[in-house]
């Protein structure tokens, strides 16, 4: 390697080393902000309980809860016999939940709609109702539902009883009672099939709470 | 060994002997400057930190209390705060606030500002690229500094995130 070879390299490195001394020179100090996030639960456990008011033993109501769902079976109904129901949503989890659907599939009829926030005008209960209107807009629903291939064959009253199902809190149970008549125009050998969800989002989500 | 050789060896020694007698006899005096560098001193701290998540009102943007979120300044370590947001849900967000003072010997810059959150959690800082703190009492010695936490839609439930907001500050001189 001849003289101006090294020159260059060694003018090289040291421009290298320069620039690189720069760079690594600064002095430095970070503040920092550390988090940790937990989220909270949700849960919603239904719980239910019904009772037959027939004097003669025949008709019967069954019903069990797997997860979140409740099947509920009436067998062997028929005219002037009344079943009482209760249901209960307790929230156990740590966030308020607000319900976001509300349908029932009817096999034979379809899906119906009673609540979507997603379309609260057309829906059958509305967030701005009273609670006696609420109550008075799915019994007219329920027998609605319920004219069809069986007629006029069940009478229902609803109850609140002041729980608000729109938006249920930590720890909070709203619960609703039925009352469920079978009329005279009850078919026999009927059967009716449904399966009614509910969906609850977190309430701060559905849009209208 | 003749004359003549002895006599150059002689001759040879001597002129060594005057050489090296110049060397030593001259006289000398060493004028020293003795230098001492302190160099300055980069140094921030957090001296103050809040959030916007007032416990006893409901959550920002919310009609309810449901979340929390607290932030301490780290008592081991004035460098660091720590934040703890709990029972927190889709859509939930806080602003963090801390105030950092310039408490070494010379100015510096933010130069930049790192987060890094999961892909669920959103996490902004934005504030003063660039703004220069003196040292302090000079001002602006100090200044607040603030980030943004967002819970997003895909968060799990019953989950723990984690999350790092940094402030980078370097000597002003080397911050463009």
């Amino acid at each position: 390697m001849d003289t101006k070879k090294i020159m260059a390299t060694f003018a090289i490195l040291i421009i290298a080393l320069g620039i690189a001394g720069f760079a690594y020179a600064h002095w430095e100090k970070t503040i920092t902000i550390d988090g940790t996030i937990t989220t909270g639960t949700f849960l919603l456990t239904p719980s239910f309980e019904a009772t037959v008011i027939d004097k003669k033993g025949i008709c019967t109501v069954t019903y069990g809860i797997q997860g979140d769902t409740l099947t509920v079976t009436i067998d062997k109904a028929y005219p002037c016999i009344t079943v009482n129901g209760k249901f209960d949503l307790k929230n156990d989890g740590t966030v308020p939940a607000g319900l976001y659907k509300w349908t029932i599939s009817v096999l034979g009829v379809g899906s119906l709609t009673i609540f979507d926030a997603t379309n609260i005008p057309n829906s059958v209960i509305k967030p701005s109702m009273t609670e006696e209107q609420v109550e008075a807009a799915l019994k007219k629903f329920v027998e609605d539902a319920a004219t069809g291939p069986a007629g006029t064959a069940v009478r229902i009253t609803i109850d609140f009883a002041g729980s608000n199902f729109w938006q249920i809190d930590p720890t909070k149970n709203p619960t609703v009672t039925f009352n469920l008549h079978f009329e005279e125009a009850l078919l026999q050998g009927y059967t009716a099939t449904f399966s009614m969800t509910l969906e609850y989002w977190n309430w701060n989500e559905v849009g209208y709470l | 060994m003749d004359t003549k050789k002895l006599f150059a060896t002689f001759a040879i020694l001597i002129i060594a002997l005057s050489v090296a007698g110049f060397a030593y006899a001259h006289w000398q005096k060493i004028v020293t400057v003795d230098g001492t560098i302190n160099t300055g001193k980069l140094d921030l701290i957090i001296i103050s930190a809040s959030d916007d998540d007032d416990p006893t009102k409901p959550d920002p943007g919310k009609d309810k209390n449901v979340a929390d979120t607290e932030i301490i300044i780290d008592p081991k370590d004035p460098e660091r705060a720590i934040v703890t947001i709990t029972n927190a849900y889709p859509s939930y967000y806080v602003y963090i606030h801390v105030t950092i003072r310039n408490v070494g010997t010379i100015p510096a810059k933010l130069r930049e500002i790192k987060t890094t959150a999961p892909e669920c959690i959103e996490v902004g800082a934005w504030d003063h690229i660039s703004e220069q703190l003196e040292p302090y009492p000079k001002a602006p010695y100090q200044s607040d500094y603030s980030g943004y936490i967002h819970v997003k839609q895909c968060a799990e439930k019953g989950a723990t995130y984690t999350f790092t907001i940094e402030f980078v500050f370097w000597n002003w001189n080397e911050v463009p």
